[in-house]
């Protein structure tokens, strides 16, 4: 029987970037 | 920090978060970092919201339940996701 479950990858966090360090121009 | 399967953990106070897609971005206030968590972490985070305060056992369960994954692999990733949330403080632990 197909399987109904979503595929699987390794849960991630990942940094995209610190809004303290944007410089406002 | 060390977790177990009965250890139970919720979101700490000082994030918001978005779900973009099948992505989830998080925005930590204190920190002022920002991240992405892929499709799994998203679901992971998204049960901490809904249900605050979760073992670490009932969240592998809950993974299970929803993806393709052999429980050995659910669980040692598991363990290596929510101490990464923890180590940027997006996660503390319940006494």
């Amino acid at each position: 029987a197909p399987s109904s479950k979503k595929s699987y990858t390794t849960p991630k966090v990942k940094v995209l970037g610190n809004v303290k360090k944007l410089t406002l121009k | 920090m060390v977790f177990e399967p009965t250890t139970c953990i919720q979101l700490t106070r000082d994030q918001s978060s978005s779900a973009l897609g099948t992505e989830t971005i998080v925005l930590n206030y204190k920190k002022g970092n920002y991240y992405e968590l892929n499709e799994v972490g998203g679901f992971i985070w998204s049960l901490l919201q809904t249900r605050q305060v979760l073992s670490v056992q009932k969240i592998k369960d809950q993974v299970l339940d929803e993806f393709d994954v052999d429980e050995f692999i659910c669980q040692q990733e598991l363990l290596f996701f929510i101490g990464n949330l923890f180590d940027e403080n997006l996660i503390e632990t319940t006494a």
